[in-house]
């Protein structure tokens, strides 16, 4: 039950990255002779800004409970993620802090913070359908999987891939569709080992951010619980803002 | 009317290969009222012939009738039912139910027969009494003498006022007192309720009391005579 | 009737035999009654060590929750009882609430804390001491008292968490509303139910603070029945599944069907001694019963003669078998049951000399203990008056053949 929102800021930070319109233009361009990994590499590092800062709602919806988090985050790079729930009261203060591939969580209740052991990074972030290890290997995608194009058009660019041997993945295979022009992912499709598929992610509602094409919607969907699903939004985001220094720390955890 | 009629009647015994004849081509007839004994040596077919007439034996030759009803026809339940009704039973010793008082034992067969339970006291206490054996009702047949058990016997064969009383050597184990006490019962009997007798014996002393002596020997009848 | 009174008077003849063949019987059958009640005083404890420690003879949970427990899935205690009626049910002890819900529990300084997941269980400590042998698996610290934010480990989830009594446990989770749950809990004993598995991450919390921290309000995951007889479990079951549609009630034999596999073995091996005891037996009273037959045949032999049909004659034999073998039983079963009895309020515990076997998820407690139980002090009864019946059949059934004449001439 133990579910967690990370994964979905990573993804997002990931693929909203900074580039200028004319880039936009010129990479789509390129886009036909690039190979997969190039392309989801480019698509995962381009729009993600040195840092970013912004605000985002989470709306979480199981078969018997509804909800909405509203959390501001800070990223940078691609391994240092913090995220502080702002709302319900009941729970703001809570945070999550990932560095590489830790995360601690606090809880300003108990004041107290725990460090999710790597047995339990298949649990669930803060309730929702995303896990632990969504937050720290989502964004690694073009390192994990070995990537191939298999269907490309000017609209839409399918990419299947197979986890590489070394990569410690729960998945079988994912099937990863992107819009090569506003290089941008539309959905990803996740296989069980059986090559069942038991979750979708889809991206919606692009917009035009700081001169980056982003996809303000987000919805994680179980398979296996059609009527569940995560959904995130953007409220605000900016990119290659100044972070204060010690941000992505421990201590910074308990001052928030 | 003959109570029991016997039609060139045979038992015939295989014993090896030799045939026992204990009952070779016997002609008998009772009246009613007969006081009769079979006299005559032992093995000379008397015990056989008490059975055949009381049905608890068939022959292998002749008829057997009692109450002019052909025995030889009837099934084992039937003769079962014959020998209750029509045939009183008394043997030379052992002949009463050792757990039932004497009251029970002269009881016993009104309760096989079926008779009310409430007629059986009236009749049995003063048959009882009859015998001389008034205030012995409770007592069991090892707390009995054997003249005593034997009156119980007769009171056991006489209540249900069958046709015939059968009686094989009814006196042998008694003492010749009780012998001859025993036999004047039976004869008052005969004589008061005009009950058929047919016994066998070898006692000259109760083939004395006897009115017709019927003698045997090797299974056939030597000499019938009437006193 | 008078072939009755005739049976029954006939077994005080010959007094010394009679005695010597219910001597005999009233031994096996008093012999077989306690054993039937020692193999389900047996039976019992292999099942109760299993059942009684936690999981309860009956559990009571919204459908499908036992199969796929979730902490949704609960429900107001009062809205089955109201379902099942005031209509009481024998044989029921009492219940325990419980809710049963998933938490990472940590423990020790955050720089080098322990986190484990584990299952918390919330329990009512006032009804699980009287039900329950929870409080008895405590091997360090003591079990739920009362106080506040009280927590008992598994002995293996403890030593994952370095944790010992009196420390402080961090617990988070999700409350049934999705929020986050947490809570500073303090450490107050360490349990051990003799299952590893379970230990490593077994948590045991008062039922209040759970349903408080879950945001449960009132509801409970589950109710477990504790039974007089756990043997009873299926039945009381199914009597209480009648009464309830939104329930789903489950007998500990689906819960431990190893142990449930047992049931028809032990079934099986009582039978399999009441065969053994009774051959013995069998043969012992046929030869007595044999000889007296033998001693009246003159005796048969003078009441065919009077009359008395062939039916009857085989049926006063049967009858002083019967007879024999149903006093026999009577006392026989009387002196069985009472020290079932008495061993199953005063079981002598033979553990000093022996050690305890363990098995299928339980154990079996080395002592003399004994269930007296209606099947098997019956049972033990009823194959004796057919015994009577049997070693009478062979006599009964010559005599159905006697010759009166033949008899007669037995001296």
């Amino acid at each position: 039950m133990y579910k967690f929102l990370l994964a979905f800021f990573i993804v997002v930070t990931s693929t909203t990255g900074a580039a200028e319109p004319s880039q936009v233009q010129a990479v789509s361009s390129l886009t036909q002779e690039l190979s997969a990994k190039e392309l989801v590499t480019k698509i995962e590092t381009q729009y993600q800004g040195k840092t970013s800062h912004g605000r985002t709602k989470m709306l979480i919806k199981t078969r018997h409970w509804q909800r909405t988090l509203e959390m501001e985050s800070w990223s940078e790079g691609r391994d240092k993620f913090l995220t502080r729930i702002l709302a319900p009261s009941k729970e703001r203060g809570t945070c999550t802090l990932k560095v590489d591939d830790n995360i601690w969580n606090y809880l300003p209740r108990i004041d107290r913070m725990i460090k999710i052991p790597s047995s339990l990074m298949g649990e669930s972030w803060m309730g929702s359908h995303l896990t632990n290890d969504d937050l720290v290997k989502e964004n690694k995608i073009d390192q994990l999987y070995k990537l191939a194009i298999i269907a490309s058009s000017t609209e839409r660019i399918t990419i299947e891939g197979i986890p590489l041997p070394q990569a410690a993945v729960v998945w079988g295979k994912i099937i990863y569709v992107v819009d090569p022009q506003k290089l941008i992912p539309i959905y990803i499709d996740y296989f069980d080992e059986e090559g069942v598929k038991v979750r979708t992610i889809n991206f919606s509602e692009p917009a035009l951010i700081d001169q980056r094409w982003i996809p303000k919607v987000m919805r994680i969907i179980p398979l296996e619980k059609p009527e569940e699903f995560t959904e995130m939004q953007y409220i605000e985001i900016e990119f290659d803002v100044s972070l204060s220094d010690g941000l992505f720390s421990l201590k910074s955890l308990r001052n928030r | 009317m003959n109570t029991v009629e016997l039609k060139n009647t045979s038992r015939h015994y295989q014993s090896g290969s030799l045939v026992v004849k204990a009952v070779d081509q016997v002609d008998l007839h009772l009246k009613k009222g007969d006081f009769a004994v079979l006299a005559g040596p032992s093995g000379s077919g008397k015990s056989t012939l008490l059975n055949l007439i009381g049905g608890l034996d068939r022959p292998t030759d002749g008829e057997v009738y009692i109450d002019n009803e052909l025995l030889n026809d009837k099934s084992d339940e039937q003769l079962s039912r014959e020998r209750l009704e029509k045939i009183g039973f008394i043997f030379q010793a052992y002949n009463l139910i050792p757990v039932l008082t004497a009251y029970e034992n002269v009881q016993f067969i009104m309760q096989i027969r079926g008779i009310p339970e409430k007629e059986h006291r009236e009749k049995i206490m003063p048959l009882l009494k009859e015998l001389g054996l008034e205030g012995l009702e409770d007592r069991k047949p090892p707390e009995l003498s054997g003249g005593q058990q034997q009156r119980v016997a007769v009171a056991r064969a006489i209540v249900l006022e069958p046709a015939i009383i059968l009686a094989d050597e009814p006196t042998a184990n008694l003492d010749s007192e009780t012998a001859v006490n025993l036999l004047q019962i039976m004869k008052q009997l005969n004589e008061e309720k005009n009950v058929t007798f047919l016994f066998s014996s070898h006692d000259p002393m109760v083939i004395e009391i006897a009115e017709r002596v019927i003698s045997m020997r090797d299974g056939k009848i030597t000499r019938d005579e009437r006193k | 009737m008078i072939i009755l009174r005739i049976a029954y008077r006939n077994l005080w003849r010959n007094k010394r035999r009679t005695q010597l063949t219910m001597i005999a019987m009233v031994f096996a059958c008093s012999l077989l009654v306690f054993s039937l009640g020692y193999y389900d005083g047996i039976l019992w404890n292999l099942i109760n060590n299993a059942t009684e420690k936690e999981n309860g003879h009956i559990t009571i949970a919204r459908p499908g929750y036992v199969d796929a427990p979730s902490i949704n899935s609960n429900f107001l205690p009062e809205a089955f009882f109201d379902e099942i009626g005031k209509e009481p049910i024998n044989n029921i002890k009492g219940y325990c609430s419980r809710v049963t819900t998933f938490a990472l529990l940590s423990s020790g300084p955050e720089s080098k804390s322990q986190t484990q997941p584990s299952e918390i269980m919330g329990i009512d400590p006032v009804a699980e001491s009287k039900l329950s042998k929870l409080a008895d698996c405590v091997v360090e610290g003591s079990f739920i008292k009362g106080n506040e934010r009280e927590i008992v480990l598994g002995r293996g989830l403890a030593r994952r968490l370095k944790a010992k009594p009196g420390d402080e446990i961090i617990l988070v989770s999700n409350g049934a509303d999705g929020s986050i749950a947490s809570e500073i809990l303090i450490l107050a004993g360490i349990i051990d139910t003799g299952e590893e598995l379970r230990d490593s991450s077994l948590a045991i919390m008062n039922i209040r603070e759970v349903q408080q921290l879950f945001v449960l309000g009132e509801n409970v995951h589950s109710l477990r029945i504790f039974l007089e007889d756990p043997l009873s479990a299926k039945e009381v079951a199914k009597r209480l599944q009648k009464r309830t549609k939104s329930f789903e009630v489950t007998p500990w034999h689906s819960i431990f069907p190893q142990i449930s596999s047992v049931l028809g073995i032990w079934f099986g091996m009582q039978l399999f001694t009441m065969a053994i005891y009774y051959a013995a037996l069998a043969m012992i009273t046929f030869n007595t019963m044999y000889m007296a037959f033998l001693e009246r045949m003159h005796e048969f032999g003078v009441m065919r003669a009077i009359g008395l049909s062939r039916l009857k004659l085989s049926l006063l034999i049967l009858f002083e078998s019967f007879i024999i073998a149903g006093i026999s039983g009577l006392i026989g079963i009387t002196i069985g049951t009472a020290a079932n009895y008495l061993l199953y309020y005063h079981p002598i515990d033979l553990s000093h000399w022996f050690d305890n076997l363990s098995w299928g998820g339980s154990f079996i407690k080395i002592q003399l203990f004994c269930v007296p139980g209606w099947s098997t002090t019956m049972m033990p009864f009823l194959a004796i008056l057919v015994l009577g019946i049997l070693v009478a059949a062979f006599p009964a059934f010559r005599l159905l053949r006697l010759k009166p004449v033949e008899a007669l001439r037995e001296a």
